[in-house]
């Protein structure tokens, strides 16, 4: 093991975790929102509606990621410039967060779906029949119910898009791939490096499973 | 001319039919102030259409509601009226739903679902919310759970809970479908306690129930629902005489008021 290597890396290391962890988290926001939109669009009584979230989500299913994030980052620069015939620059950040908020999205909406088709009709016909605006009932019942049974789901795809992060470091994301793979060269001991990248992707997902298995506990305690 | 009392309800000429079935064909109901009905009927016959149409869970084809002075008019049949998000709001005002499985909302405490509403639609403050709730709590009986979840509850204790919630918004009228049909038999009685209550305070209102018991002692009317009609519309003093008789009530009394 190259420990001075190591340590001389480390200021990159902790700047990949941070990277990391802050891409994870708002393409999990992001990815969230998406979601469900996407699940809303596939429980609308408008068919084309319907069907275009369909297309979608199962389009994004379909296709390897590294794809939507070759796409994002080289061609679509160059159509938004053809359009609107000013370059826009997307940073390998922004290029990660859209792709891997579009795959949450497209993964997670039929975890969401699901999740609201499994709430109790009584409980929405509760609220609507004490007075709430459709809005509220959205809002204050349906959304949290639908939180409670999708949690469970939605963990998976969130620990997979954890790991999927370090796809993005092929475009030049300075995350813990990146710093793993600078240093290797640097030191031609590749071996170290990645074992550190691997130790940290490792303490990053225990705790994340930690975290949510605590979460899930507390909402069997409610719901 | 002495005055009428005044009505708290009056639905004419309700009907309601899911694509082809019919099952509501012009039902008229009215409920004066104070006043407790009860529905009885064989399963079918339509009983929880009638008080989901007037809550408008189910929006009625055809009738008038008026409750507490708001009016919908649906008109005929043939009008296909849709109404207004707002009016079935007013309506919503005046009434309180008990559902036969409670309906309680379960990612909220017992206090919370209590609070819920009166904060939320009526804009109480959460002390003022609060403080009412905990009164109602004691009245039924619960106080001591305010914090738990619905699925820490028994069904008895979920109900007068469900109940709780119903009164914090001081509706004028009451409907209860079937209350206590999802209970264990030992846990029905704490319901109807509770319900015997509100019938001595005075409250009006309408009961869908399985529970002669409660419809011939609790109730001042009777209304026997058959076929999506109204049978007949008796005192129940009346209605459970031995000599009574009409629309076969006295072989659906013998069969325990059930099927
Ligand atoms: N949403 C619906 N779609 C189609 N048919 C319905 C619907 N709701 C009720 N019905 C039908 O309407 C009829 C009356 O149903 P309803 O639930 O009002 O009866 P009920 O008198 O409350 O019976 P029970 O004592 O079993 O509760 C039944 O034949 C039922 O199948
Ligand atoms: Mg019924």
């Amino acid at each position: 093991m190259n420990f001075e290597g190591i340590i001389e890396y480390s200021p990159l290391f902790l700047t990949g975790i941070v990277t990391t962890v802050l891409l994870a988290l708002s393409s999990l926001a992001l990815g969230l929102l998406g979601g469900i939109l996407l699940a809303l669009a596939k429980l609308s009584s408008i068919w084309p509606l319907r069907a275009l979230a369909n297309v979608f989500s199962d389009f994004f299913r379909g296709i390897p990621e590294i794809l939507v994030l070759m796409v994002v980052f080289f061609a679509l620069p160059v159509v938004l410039a053809d359009l609107t015939g000013t370059y826009v620059e997307i940073t390998p950040f922004v290029a990660g967060l859209l792709t891997l908020s579009i795959a949450f999205a497209s993964f997670a909406s039929e975890t969401i779906r699901a999740a609201f088709q499994a709430i109790s009709k009584g409980e929405l016909e509760a609220a609507a029949v004490y007075g709430f605006s459709d809005w509220q009932v959205f809002y204050r019942i349906k959304l949290p119910l639908m939180w409670r049974n999708a949690v469970p789901g939605l963990g998976n795809i969130w620990q997979t898009m954890l790991k999927d992060t370090a796809l993005i470091s092929v475009i030049g994301l300075s995350d813990v791939m990146r710093a793993a793979k600078a240093g290797g060269d640097a030191f031609r001991d590749p071996f170290s490096f990645l074992l550190v990248a691997a130790l940290i992707y490792l303490v990053i997902t225990l705790f994340s499973e930690a975290v949510q298995r605590r979460l899930e506990a507390h909402l069997r305690q409610e719901a | 001319m002495s005055e009428s009392p005044v009505n708290v309800l009056n639905a004419t000429n309700i009907h309601k039919s899911f694509g082809q079935v019919d099952v509501l064909h012009g039902i008229d109901l009215q409920a004066a102030e104070h006043e407790v009905i009860s529905v009885l009927g064989r399963s079918g016959s339509g009983k929880s259409t009638l008080l989901r149409c007037l809550s408008f869970l189910e929006t009625p084809s055809a009738g008038r509601i008026e409750i507490c002075g708001k009016t919908i008019d649906m008109g005929s049949v043939a009008d296909k009226r849709q109404p207004s998000a707002k009016d079935i709001r007013a309506l919503r005002r005046s009434i309180g739903f008990v559902f036969q499985s409670f309906n309680l909302w379960s990612h909220r405490t017992v206090l919370e679902n209590v609070i819920e509403a009166p904060m939320h639609v009526l804009g109480l403050s959460k002390a003022e919310a609060t403080e009412k709730a905990e009164a109602l709590l004691h009245k039924v009986g619960i106080y001591e759970r305010k914090d738990y979840h619905p699925k820490h509850l028994s069904g008895g204790q979920q109900q007068r809970v469900a109940i709780a919630r119903a009164l914090a918004m001081e509706p004028a009228l009451l409907l209860f479908d079937e209350p206590t049909s999802a209970l264990d038999p030992e846990l029905v009685n704490e319901v109807l306690q509770v319900m015997r209550q509100l019938a001595d305070e005075g409250r009006t209102m309408i009961v869908v129930t399985h529970e002669m018991r409660f419809a011939r002692e609790v109730s001042s009317r009777t209304v026997f629902c058959q076929g999506g009609t109204v049978a007949f519309d008796a005192p129940s003093e009346d209605a459970f005489h031995p000599d009574f008789n009409e629309g076969n009530f006295r072989q659906f009394i013998a069969a325990g008021g059930n099927e």
